[in-house]
């Protein structure tokens, strides 16, 4: 009997603590062609209840918010608003304040004529990390798409192995601050990171 | 000859190469903001002519029912050498029936209508008020990306009466000051040619204009100046530069 009301009782402060904890969302977002659509994104998204701390990044696509997790609509909802404002989502990801993720991935975007695939590992934590890979990716000249996956650690690129190499690939990652198992970052840039960022330099593919 | 020039001119895609950044000045593209957005805007436009000066200052709604549907209501008032009061009232519906998004960049094509309603004062130029009704159908396609952007319109404005229907296109060019970034924060210069070619009368004429452009989160700020480098149409007086300023809020 007191097991039980020992169990009912951490339950509920469980749920408790629940409330008020928020789910960290990132959302890979294809059409924005100009700063004038992420403004009419950020303001359809405003829309959802609780919705905080929007950020757009227009080179990458990424747009980031928080979200209260009693008051997330799930992946459905969200890649509808996204719709409703004009542009198309390819991923979202849900981190919520357990660690738990949830991700869907519509990604149906065409590959560019020659250009190569690759995967790999690229240690990393957050919706934030994201958005740092993918753009330290892109911004490498040869590289077309660039897609981490949080849950899995994957940094999925296609590029143009004419123009560059995967080692120097590998080598923007640990430049940007992010292990890969060919390139390991500097401990200076690692812990230059934010401190939600640092993620588990032990942890491997 | 006339018609060989017009035919080569509308035989090049009429493109406004833009940054993308912001909306051209004189002439039009495919984007179109969320579904539930509210635009307010201005756009004046002073003409210098050898009449005298004919200033044209509409007031603008934009509302977007979805994210693939404008529907606006454009009311001016109108001052010139021949009359000042209410002019032309005009109805606008866009439609967006196609859509490719890519990463940092999307593709889009619109179909326009604009219906201008007789409601004003008799000008003689269809511009300021013919007393006559008119209409617009174009059809806009354009490439955009954070970088740089293309849209072309091909149009065909119906003028009732006895003055000649019109096809219309735009090409033009636009040169960013500063980085696309989110939230708003733009410096746009724009370098836009319009040709307008009279059907009855086998004339064109083509206009070239130069604008500078200011945008900063919602707000926006326009001011061109246009000349006509070639004028061959009838018209009431003959033009010799407009001005152009306008601003424009998005809710």
């Amino acid at each position: 009997m007191k097991n039980i009301i020992l169990s009912i009782v951490f339950l509920l402060i469980g749920s408790v603590a629940m409330i008020g904890q928020n789910d960290k969302v990132a959302v890979k977002v294809e059409g924005l062609g100009c700063p004038f659509c992420a403004f009419g994104l950020e303001k359809k998204v405003k829309k959802i209840k609780g919705i905080k701390d929007i950020t757009i990044d227009m080179e990458t696509g990424m747009m980031n918010f928080q979200i209260p997790t009693e008051k997330n609509p799930g992946l459905s909802a969200i890649d509808q608003t996204v719709s409703n404002a004009g542009y198309t989502a390819v991923e979202i990801t849900i981190v919520k304040p357990d660690g738990t993720v949830e991700e869907a991935n519509y990604f149906d975007s065409q590959p560019v004529e020659g250009h190569q695939e690759a995967k790999f590992f690229v240690n990393g934590k957050c919706g934030m990390c994201k958005s740092r890979i993918e753009k330290a990716a892109l911004k490498v000249d040869g590289v077309s798409e660039a897609s981490w996956d949080v849950k899995k650690k994957l940094l999925f690129i296609r590029y143009d192995a004419g123009i560059v190499r995967l080692e120097d690939i590998h080598k923007a990652m640990s430049d940007a601050g992010h292990d890969t198992n060919n390139s390991t970052a500097e401990l200076a840039t690692y812990k230059a990171l934010p401190a939600c960022c640092l993620y588990d330099r032990k942890s491997k593919s | 000859m006339n018609k060989y020039i017009f035919g080569l001119l509308l035989s090049i895609l009429m493109i406004q190469i833009g940054t993308a950044q912001g909306p051209p000045i004189t002439s039009d593209n495919p984007i179109m903001l969320s579904e539930g957005t509210v635009i307010v805007k201005t756009l004046t436009e002073v003409r210098v002519t050898d009449g005298g000066d004919f200033t044209r200052i509409p007031i603008m709604v934009h509302y977007l029912p979805t994210s693939n549907t404008l529907v606006a209501i454009h009311i001016p008032y109108i001052d010139t050498p021949h009359g000042n009061g209410l002019g032309d009232i005009e109805f606008l519906i866009k439609y967006q029936f196609l859509r490719k998004d890519f990463l940092r960049k999307t593709f889009r094509m619109v179909l326009k209508s604009k219906q201008t309603l007789p409601t004003g004062l008799y000008i003689g130029d269809p511009d300021f008020g013919i007393d006559k009704y008119q209409a617009y159908y174009s059809v806009i396609a354009g490439y955009e990306t954070i970088k740089h952007g293309m849209s072309a319109e091909v149009g065909y404005r119906y003028i009732s009466g006895p003055i000649s229907d019109r096809m219309i296109g735009k090409i033009g060019f636009g040169l960013p000051l500063l980085k696309p970034l989110y939230p708003v924060n733009q410096l746009n210069l724009y370098f836009e040619n319009t040709f307008e070619y009279a059907l009855g009368e086998s004339q064109m004429n083509y206009r070239f204009a130069q604008g500078i452009q200011y945008a900063r989160k919602q707000w926006t700020y326009d001011l061109a100046v246009e000349i006509p480098v070639m004028q061959r149409i009838q018209e009431l007086h003959d033009h010799k530069y407009s001005i152009y300023l306008g601003t424009r809020y998005i809710f």
